[in-house]
């Protein structure tokens, strides 16, 4: 087997990554970008279609406290 | 090769209107970096520039701005302070722009965010003040600890600049202060310690952070590769900083390793400088003239002028540019070997800046290339390993529950929610209640889609604390009780929804299930049944377990799963 091909063969689909599944991450910073991400994607399902795009450039200099990265449990 | 020559004007079927405005407030500054694309580099137009925007400037900018959110229906938008230095005119001139701003925009209906990026050196108490009253977040530019800093962040007689820094940061981060403070800017160093470096930004408490790679292109070339190419050191820089913001306890967003994380999950980009997504961000410069991208002063003079100015031209007419077509595109305007890449829904190609060279104008890779692939690989390995075994343990427990795989389960959702959402179209305010919410994902979904409020009650307590940390950011709840007895989610509100797993109504002995009944007729103006594969494998279809649990069906059923229903008589409840 080629070097790396088993990592090709058992690697995830991460764009269907679940939140039941994320929640459990042992690291707190991934699980925390995570959780971010997946309730993006709930919370902007449509965020593929041009009409809905914004704020997705926001600079550094726009940042609010509550864009914190979210907390999860544990 | 003219810079956009691939390219035609005019077609903007696909335009996706400006959403952020970076305003070139001051052309001046007050230190003198040694990488900075405005004066130390190959364009020199800031000479030209009018030292600070004017009050007649800052007003057509921002009539041009309502305009053209008014026209594409816009009710947002971000105004960021740029320069220069964006405080070199002071808080009088500060004062005036966001004047302009609050009385041009004031009854558009268009809510107006606005940032300053600054090397903080000329804040004062005062204008601290003046930020925090009326709402403008600040980001500042520091490249790490001061020996760091200080090599390439220096005043105009080559002094360093950090100490005074610092003590402006002390400022700032001061807790009357910290809503206004955004995060860091940094621009790499790759031979600094990467550790050191992001471990000293994080220490500050920032709410974000990004990492930049310097302007450099094919025609001007990095600092690690003007000796060797194939060199990559700006590549092993980020995955140290990488794993150094993983590994630090914090609540820091490092854009640069989201955004990667982002696209590898399917979600759009944070920075344009990654992804495919349309840039929706123009620059407008001291005099007016509008930018498409002002860091393209790197490249060749000129380059970044499109030969508008907010005196006389509408963003519209900016739209159409090829300039900022290209930006819009995705990968059809990107090189070739680009766009035959794996790696370019991930890296965009990279930023457009460093993509650049004389001979063959953006059309090649960025000049770093090699080191956005390893950082990417790196990033990918590292939620990969993370998440399989998660993703094994999933797959197991849907089979535990009945469910061929994750995904079934998955699907299973997909058919309630399609259902809630019908049932809910066209009905502002309202609230549903989950008997049985889990860990809240299928409720919190719907809650996404239709804005109602989520309510919920679990009988596992983690699960149902979970659930309720979901809700009570929709403004709702979740119980840890049992669904049969636990009185608080029917003491306030009838719902608009209620979500009832129909076994409830087989499975638990009549004089129990007849309590939940009385409330469902009492409080749930609507209702939705479900049953899963395994329900359905013990009991028969929905429409037999619906009415053995003496319901009525009401619409159509989906996916075999989901329905809406109505209650019959029944016998239990008196």
């Amino acid at each position: 087997m080629p070097p790396g091909e088993l990592e090709r063969l058992e690697s995830v689909d991460l764009s269907r990554l679940t939140l039941g599944e994320v929640v459990k991450l042992k690291n707190p910073i991934l699980r925390k970008v995570l959780i971010d991400v997946i309730d993006g994607l709930a919370a902007r399902p449509e965020h593929t279609s041009h009409a809905n795009h914004s704020n997705h450039y926001k600079t550094i200099a726009t940042l609010k406290p509550d864009e914190r990265l979210a907390s999860g449990p544990g | 090769m003219r810079a956009y020559e691939h390219l035609a004007d005019g077609d903007v079927s696909d335009f996706v209107p400006f959403h952020t405005y970076l305003w070139k407030i001051a052309s001046r500054c007050n230190i003198n970096c040694s990488y900075c694309y405005v004066y130390n580099s190959v364009d020199q137009s800031w000479r030209d520039q009018p030292k600070l925007m004017s009050r007649e400037t800052a007003l057509r900018a921002a009539f041009r701005m309502v305009e053209h959110l008014t026209a594409h229906s816009k009710t947002s938008c971000n105004i960021i302070f740029h320069g220069g230095e964006p405080l070199m005119g002071g808080l009088r001139h500060l004062s005036m722009i966001l004047d302009v701003i609050r009385t041009t925009f004031a009854d558009t209906g268009i809510a107006v965010s606005i940032g300053m990026q600054t090397n903080l050196l000329l804040m004062t108490e005062e204008i601290a003040d003046f930020l925090v009253a009326n709402r403008v977040s600040i980001g500042v530019s520091l490249d790490g600890p001061p020996r760091v800093n200080d090599r390439n962040r220096v005043d105009h007689q080559g002094r360093p600049t950090s100490a005074k820094l610092e003590a402006k940061l002390a400022l700032i981060c001061q807790p009357r202060y910290r809503d206004v403070f955004g995060g860091f800017l940094c621009v790499i160093d790759p031979w600094s310690d990467a550790a050191e470096v992001t471990k000293y930004l994080l220490s500050f408490n920032p709410i974000g952070v990004d990492f930049l790679l310097p302007l450099d292109n094919h025609d001007r070339l990095p600092i690690d590769k003007t000796n060797d190419r194939t060199s990559s050191a700006f590549g092993d820089w980020l995955i140290r900083c990488y794993e150094t913001w993983i590994s630090t306890p914090n609540t820091s967003k490092v854009r640069f390793f989201q955004s990667i994380i982002n696209l590898l999950c399917g979600a759009p980009s944070l920075v344009e400088a990654l992804g495919l997504n349309p840039v929706d961000l123009i620059v407008i410069e001291t005099d007016g003239s509008i930018e498409g991208v002002d860091s393209l002063k790197t490249t060749f003079t000129g380059a970044a002028k499109l030969g508008f100015n907010v005196g006389r031209d509408g963003f519209d007419i900016v739209s159409r540019h090829a300039a900022v077509r290209s930006r819009q595109l995705g990968a059809t305007s990107l090189a070739k070997t680009c766009q035959e890449c794996d790696l370019v829904r991930i890296c965009g190609g990279g930023y457009l800046p460093h993509r650049y060279s004389s001979d063959r104008s953006y059309q090649n890779p960025s000049i770093y290339c090699e080191d956005l692939k390893k950082i990417i690989g790196h990033i990918d390995r590292s939620v990969q390993t993370a998440v399989r075994p998660l993703v094994r343990k999933a797959a197991a427990r849907a089979a535990a529950n009945g469910f061929t795989s994750a995904e079934g389960m998955s699907g299973s959702h997909r058919s309630i929610i399609e259902v809630a959402c019908a049932t809910l179209s066209g009905r502002p305010d309202s609230t549903v209640l989950d008997l049985g919410c889990g860990s809240g994902l299928l409720l919190h979904a719907i809650a996404a889609k239709t804005q109602a409020r989520p309510f919920g009650i679990e009988y596992e307590k983690r699960k149902a604390s979970y659930a309720h940390r979901l809700f009570r950011n929709l403004g709702g709840a979740a119980w840890q009780g049992d669904i049969y007895s636990d009185e608080r989610p029917w003491l306030d509100q009838p719902y608009s929804l209620v979500i009832v797993p129909a076994t409830s109504f087989i499975e638990a002995p009549s004089e129990v299930s007849g309590w939940l009944l009385e409330r469902l007729m009492r409080s749930a103006q609507e209702l939705v049944i479900y049953a899963y594969d395994d329900d359905r494998q013990r009991f028969g279809s929905l429409e037999t377990i619906a009415k053995t649990a003496g319901f009525e069906i009401a619409g159509a059923v989906v996916g075999q799963t989901a329905v809406r229903a109505r209650l019959q008589a029944h016998p239990h409840v008196s």
